[in-house]
C-alpha cells in the first residue's frame, strides 16, 4: 500500500487533533458563533445578516460588551450546504468554544445545524427561521424560532381582501419547498373560510418560467393572486403576468416590500402588497436609532435580514445578562422569557416557535413602500402599462 | 501488472487496524469537531469506493451513486419510522439501493459507455422529482427521523462500512473477477471475444456498487436524522462519489482513501481561511489530476517515492502498478 | 382544448424547442466531430447568461447586444478551451475525456457562484409588451428569442451544407482518417467545432437571461435538457436534434400546463428512458460507439 498514505493518515489525524485544541482564559471575550450561507443561493441575503450581526456586536462593545466582556461573534460560511453547516457548527462550539449559535438561513440547513447543536446541548436561535417545520417535525429543547412563521405570510392580505371584498376566487402561486407549502396551506384554509375559490399553482424551486401557471389562472379568472417564494421567482412572475396583460384586481407577493422592487418593476409597482417583519419606515424608537446606525456605517438602509439578525443579537444579550455565559441558562431564559427588539417582541412556545413577532401589510404607493391596513390601502391595482 | 491470487496481508490489516484506531478516538479525548471530520472521511471514503468498485474498475462512468445512496437513505428512515429494528432498517437502504440498481443496470448496461452513463444522470434528475412529489416520500419537506441518536452509532456504522467496502475492493482487485473487469474497462470488445461475460459482470459489480452505496446513505440518514430530497439528491453527492477515487487513484483499493482523506482536509483547510472557493479548487483539482495524473494522487506518488529509491538503479522496462 | 389555447401551447413549445435546439446543435456539433460529449456545455451557456445581464445591469446598454458579444465572447473561451484542454486528452479513453469536461463544468459553477453571488439576477431593459395575433399573445421578448433561435438553425444548417468549413466538419464526422487522408487539418476543424458550438450555447444563454433569471445553474438545468433532446433526436444528427428540441419544447409546453412544470420535467427524462430502451441510437443517429 505504500509509506504514503500510512504517513498521510498519520499526520492528517495530528493536524486535525492539534487544531481542534485551544487554551482559554478567564477575561476572554463572549464566544458566539454564527452560520451564514455568504456563498451559494443565498448569498445576497446573508450579506444583509451579516450587516446586521456586525453592527449588532460592534455597538454592544462600544456600549462596554455584556457584563463587562466584549463579545467575539464568529460568522461561518455554510456555503449552502446542510454538510458544510454541520462540520462549521461543530467547529465553532469545540474548536471555538462557542456558548451560542445564530442560526443559518435555508430550512435544511437550520435543521442540520439544530440536529447538531441538540446533540452538543448548546443554544441556538433561528435568526431568519420562518420555516415553522423545523419546530413540529420533532421535539427539539435547544433550538428557537427567531422570526415570524412562513405560516402567516399571506394573512395580510388575505385580511385586506376581505373588508375591500369583490374578490371571489384567488389564485395562490406557491414554491414546492416546505416553507411555502405551510404558508399555502395556511392561505388555503383561511381563503376558503372566507368563502374565497381557492386553487393553488405550484412550481419547482429554481423554476423561471411561468407562462403555464399564467394561462392557467388566466383560465380560473382569479381576481385576486398572491405568491409565496423566492424574490427573484416573484419578480419573474410579475413580469410574465405584464407581458401576458393580465392585471388582477389584487396582487400580492410577499416579498414585494424590498426596495428593490421599484427598481424591477419600475411604475409597475404601483399597488402591489407584501408583507414585512420589519420596516426601516416603522415608528419605534430603538427601530429608528438601528436605522440610523446602520445607515451611518453602510450608506443605505437596512434590509429586514439586517434587522432580524440585530434584534437575535439583542435576544442573546438579554440571555447572557441574565443568566451569565452558562448554556444550559442561556437555553431556560430564551425559553422561558420575553425580549423587547426591534422586530417586536420576542416570544416563543413549548415547542420553541416563535409567537410574539407579527408580519404587518404593506403596499408600493405612489413609489414608497408602505406599511398599510385595509383602511388605508389604495383598491383596486392600477392597471399595468 | 501484478496478479496475485490474494491480497498481501499487510493490505489486509491495515484497513482494519485504521478502523479500530478510529473508532477509539473517542476514548483518545478527540473532540466531536475532529470526530465529525473523521465521519465525513468514512462517508465519503464508503460512498468512493462504491463507485470505485464499479465505475473506476469497468470505465462506465456513473453519476447515479449520489441517488442510490439517496434511496438507501430514504428506505431506511422509512423502515425506522415504520417501527423496524435498526439493523434490518440498514440493510433494507442497502437492499433497495440494489433493486434500484438492477433497473438501472437491466435497461441500460447492454449499452455502450456514453449511453450507461446518460442512464445515470437522468436517474439521478428522475429521483428527485418523483420523491418530491409522492406524498409516500414526505414531498419537499422530506422524512425525519423524530429520534436523534447518539452520534457514535453512525459513526461506528460509518468507519466499519468503510473498512468493508475499502476491503472488498482489496479482494476484487487480487482476484481474477478484477481482471476481468479491467480488461471490459480497456478493451471490452475484446474481452467479450476472450469469453469475458461482460453484461453479467457488469451488472453483478453495479449491483455491488449500488449495495455499498445505499448502505452509506442508509448510514447517513442515522447521523442527519432529517431528509430533504433537494439536499439528498443533489448532483454534489454524486460529485463526491466520483471524485474521491479520481482524485486519490481509480481502481486501487487505497486511492480512494487518499482521496478521501485529501478532499476532506483541503476542504475543511477552504471553508476556515477562503470558503468560496471550495467549488472551483475541487474541480481545478479534478481537473489537474485528469490531465496530468491520470492515475490519481496515490499512483502518482507511490512512482515518484519508487523512483526516487531506484536512483542509480537500471530503470525497469515494466511498471509495475501498485495498489 | 379551445383553438387559441392550442395556438398558445404550440407557441410556448416553440419557444423552449428554439433554444434547446441551439444547444443540441452545439452539442451536436461536437460529438458529430471529435465523438465526445461535452458535459462542460452548461458553463457556456451560463457565460452567454451573465454577459449579457452585465452589460444590461452594469454597463446599461441593450441587452439585445448580450447575442452577439454571447457568441463571439463564447466562441472565443470555446477555441481556447479546446486548444489549451480537450485536445490534450482527445486520444484517451473517453471515461478520461468525460471527467476532464465535467471538471471544468464543476470549476465554472464555482466560478459563477464566486464573481456574481448565488443569487438569481435579472434586468428589466430590453423589448417589452405583447404581440397580439389572432386571439393569442406573444411576449415581445419570447418573439424575439424565438427569432434567434431560428435564424441561428438556419445559419447553422446552411454553413455546414455549403461553407468549405462546413464540409471539412461533416468529412470529419463521416470518417476523421479519411478527412485527414484528404488533406483536411483535423485540429482546425476540431477547433473551430468546438468554438462554434461554445458560441452558440452563449447565444442560448444570452437569449434565456432575456426571458427568465440567471443563476449560476441556468446552464446546467438546461444542459440536462439539452441532453434528452441529443439523446431521443440521435447524438450526432442535426435534422434529429433539431426535431427532437421541436418535440421535447412541445411536451414540456402542454404537460407544463396540464400538470406541472415537476410533471414536464418528469415526463421528459421518461423519454429519455424509453428512447434508450427502445432505440439507444436516437431516431435519426447511428449505433453510439463504447
Amino acid at each position: 500500500m505504500g509509506e504514503i498514505s500510512r504517513r498521510a493518515l498519520l499526520g492528517a489525524t495530528a493536524f486535525a487533533t492539534a487544531a481542534s485544541l485551544r487554551v482559554v482564559r478567564a477575561n476572554d471575550p463572549i464566544q458566539l458563533g454564527a452560520s451564514l450561507s455568504l456563498t451559494g443561493r443565498f448569498s445576497d441575503s446573508a450579506k444583509y445578516a451579516q450587516e446586521g450581526y456586525r453592527l449588532w456586536e460592534e455597538q454592544t462593545n462600544a456600549a462596554g460588551g455584556i457584563n463587562g466582556r466584549p463579545v467575539a461573534l464568529s460568522i461561518q460560511d455554510d456555503a449552502s450546504s446542510p454538510d458544510t453547516g454541520r462540520v462549521l457548527v461543530q467547529r465553532l462550539i469545540d474548536r471555538d468554544g462557542v456558548i451560542a449559535i445564530l442560526g443559518p438561513y435555508s430550512s435544511p440547513i437550520t435543521d442540520a445545524a439544530a440536529v447538531v447543536v441538540e446533540r452538543a446541548e448548546v443554544p441556538m436561535l433561528g435568526t431568519i427561521a420562518s420555516d415553522s417545520s423545523i419546530w413540529t417535525r420533532r421535539k427539539l429543547r435547544w433550538s428557537f424560532q427567531a422570526f415570524p412563521s412562513s405560516d402567516h405570510d399571506h394573512q395580510g392580505f388575505l385580511d385586506i381582501i376581505k373588508t375591500k371584498g369583490g374578490v371571489k376566487k384567488l389564485a395562490i402561486v406557491f414554491e414546492q419547498s416546505p416553507f411555502s407549502i405551510a404558508s399555502k396551506d395556511f392561505a388555503e384554509k383561511l381563503g376558503r373560510d372566507m368563502g374565497l375559490t381557492v386553487e393553488s399553482f405550484g412550481y419547482t424551486p429554481g423554476s423561471q418560467d411561468f407562462r403555464s401557471i399564467i394561462e392557467r389562472i388566466v383560465s380560473f379568472e382569479a381576481e385576486a393572486v398572491t405568491m409565496g417564494g423566492y424574490y427573484e421567482p416573484s419578480i419573474a412572475l410579475t413580469r410574465q403576468m405584464i407581458e401576458r396583460g393580465f392585471n388582477p384586481l389584487a396582487y400580492h407577493f410577499i416579498l414585494a416590500a424590498d426596495g428593490v422592487t421599484r427598481d424591477a418593476l419600475g411604475a409597475n409597482v404601483e399597488g402591489i402588497f407584501g408583507r414585512s417583519a420589519w420596516e426601516p419606515s416603522l415608528e419605534r424608537a430603538d427601530s429608528k436609532t438601528f436605522v440610523a446606525a446602520y445607515q451611518a456605517k453602510f450608506n443605505r438602509l437596512p434590509a429586514y435580514h439586517s434587522a432580524a439578525a440585530y434584534s437575535a443579537g439583542q435576544v442573546i444579550a438579554a440571555a447572557i445578562k441574565a443568566k451569565g455565559v452558562d448554556r444550559a441558562g442561556i437555553r431556560d431564559f430564551i425559553a422561558q422569557n420575553s425580549v423587547e427588539t426591534i422586530l417586536g417582541t420576542f416570544r416563543v412556545n413549548e415547542t420553541g416557535q416563535q409567537t410574539g413577532y407579527k408580519y404587518v401589510a404593506t403596499q408600493w404607493q405612489k413609489g414608497v413602500s408602505t406599511v398599510v391596513n385595509a383602511a388605508s390601502a389604495e383598491w383596486p391595482k392600477p392597471k399595468w402599462a | 501488472m501484478e496478479a496475485s491470487k490474494v491480497a498481501p496481508v499487510g493490505s489486509i490489516v491495515m484497513p482494519i487496524v485504521v478502523a479500530v484506531v478510529a473508532a477509539l478516538l473517542p476514548r483518545f479525548g478527540a473532540s466531536s469537531y475532529v470526530q465529525i471530520l473523521v465521519y465525513y472521511t468514512a462517508y465519503y471514503l464508503a460512498l468512493g469506493q462504491a463507485w470505485n468498485l464499479m465505475s473506476g474498475m469497468t470505465g462506465y462512468v456513473s453519476f447515479a451513486h449520489g441517488a442510490l445512496a439517496g434511496i438507501g437513505s430514504y428506505a431506511t428512515v422509512m423502515a425506522l419510522n415504520a417501527g423496524w429494528t435498526l439493523a434490518p432498517a440498514v440493510l433494507a437502504g442497502a437492499v433497495v439501493a440494489l433493486l434500484a440498481s438492477l433497473v438501472i443496470g437491466l435497461t441500460s448496461l447492454r449499452l455502450r459507455g456514453i449511453s450507461f452513463t446518460f442512464t445515470t444522470l437522468f436517474f439521478q434528475a428522475l429521483a428527485l422529482q418523483i420523491l418530491r412529489k409522492l406524498p409516500a416520500t414526505g414531498g419537499p419537506g422530506g422524512l425525519t427521523l423524530e429520534e436523534i441518536l447518539p452520534i457514535w452509532l453512525p459513526q461506528l456504522l460509518m468507519i466499519a462500512l468503510a473498512c468493508t467496502a475499502t476491503l472488498v475492493m482489496l479482494l476484487v482487485r487480487h482476484s481474477r473477477m478484477g481482471l476481468r473487469l479491467l480488461a471490459i474497462k480497456g478493451d471490452e470488445t475484446a474481452a467479450l471475444s476472450l469469453g469475458i461475460a461482460s453484461a453479467r459482470l457488469k451488472l453483478a459489480v453495479f449491483c455491488a456498487s449500488a449495495a455499498i452505496a445505499g448502505a452509506a446513505g442508509a448510514v447517513h440518514g442515522l447521523f442527519t436524522a432529517s431528509l430533504y430530497p433537494d439536499i439528498v439528491f443533489s448532483v454534489d453527492v454524486s460529485l463526491i462519489a466520483l471524485a474521491v477515487p479520481l482524485i486519490g487513484g481509480a481502481a486501487t483499493a487505497f486511492g480512494p482513501v487518499v482521496g478521501a482523506l485529501f478532499y476532506v482536509g483541503i476542504g475543511e483547510l477552504l471553508a476556515v481561511y477562503a470558503p468560496s472557493v471550495h467549488v472551483v479548487a475541487v474541480g481545478a483539482v479534478l481537473l489537474t489530476v485528469m490531465l496530468f495524473m491520470p492515475g490519481g494522487l496515490l499512483p502518482f506518488l507511490t512512482e515518484r517515492t519508487k523512483q526516487k529509491r531506484r536512483r542509480g538503479e537500471p530503470r525497469a522496462v515494466t511498471r509495475e502498478v501498485q495498489q | 382544448m379551445t383553438w387559441t389555447l392550442a395556438l398558445q401551447l404550440l407557441i410556448n413549445g416553440l419557444i423552449a424547442g428554439g433554444l434547446l435546439g441551439v444547444i443540441a446543435l452545439g452539442l451536436t456539433l461536437i460529438f458529430g466531430v471529435m465523438r465526445i460529449v461535452n458535459f462542460a456545455h452548461g458553463e457556456f451557456i451560463t457565460l452567454g447568461a451573465y454577459l449579457t445581464w452585465s452589460i444590461a445591469s452594469l454597463a446599461g446598454l441593450s441587452p439585445l447586444l448580450g447575442v452577439p458579444a454571447a457568441f463571439v465572447v463564447g466562441a472565443g473561451v470555446g477555441w481556447l478551451v479546446q486548444t489549451l484542454v480537450i485536445s490534450r486528452v482527445t486520444t484517451r479513453p473517453s471515461l478520461d475525456v468525460l471527467m476532464v469536461t465535467y471538471a471544468l463544468s464543476v470549476i465554472g459553477l464555482g466560478l459563477f457562484s464566486l464573481a456574481f453571488g448565488g443569487d438569481f439576477r435579472s434586468f428589466a431593459s430590453g423589448p417589452s409588451g405583447e404581440l397580439r395575433l389572432l386571439g393569442i399573445s406573444i411576449g415581445l421578448r419570447s418573439l424575439t428569442v424565438l427569432i434567434i433561435c431560428v435564424a441561428l438553425a438556419v445559419a447553422v444548417v446552411a454553413l455546414l451544407r455549403s461553407a468549405r468549413v462546413g464540409l471539412a466538419l461533416r468529412a470529419l464526422a463521416q470518417n476523421r482518417d479519411a478527412a485527414a487522408g484528404c488533406g483536411i487539418d483535423t485540429r482546425r476543424a476540431e477547433r473551430t467545432a468546438f468554438a462554434v458550438a461554445v458560441g452558440l450555447a452563449a447565444v442560448a444563454g444570452s437569449l434565456v437571461s432575456l426571458i427568465g433569471t440567471t443563476t449560476p445553474t441556468v446552464g446546467q438545468d438546461l444542459l440536462l435538457d439539452g441532453f434528452v433532446v441529443v439523446v431521443v433526436g440521435g447524438l450526432s444528427s442535426i435534422p434529429g436534434a433539431l426535431l427532437a428540441a421541436f418535440l421535447i419544447g412541445l411536451v414540456q409546453s402542454v404537460s407544463g400546463f396540464y400538470l406541472d412544470d415537476a410533471w414536464a420535467k418528469i415526463i421528459t427524462y421518461a423519454l429519455l428512458y424509453l428512447t434508450l430502451v427502445l432505440r439507444p441510437q436516437g431516431f435519426f443517429g447511428q449505433e453510439i460507439e463504447a
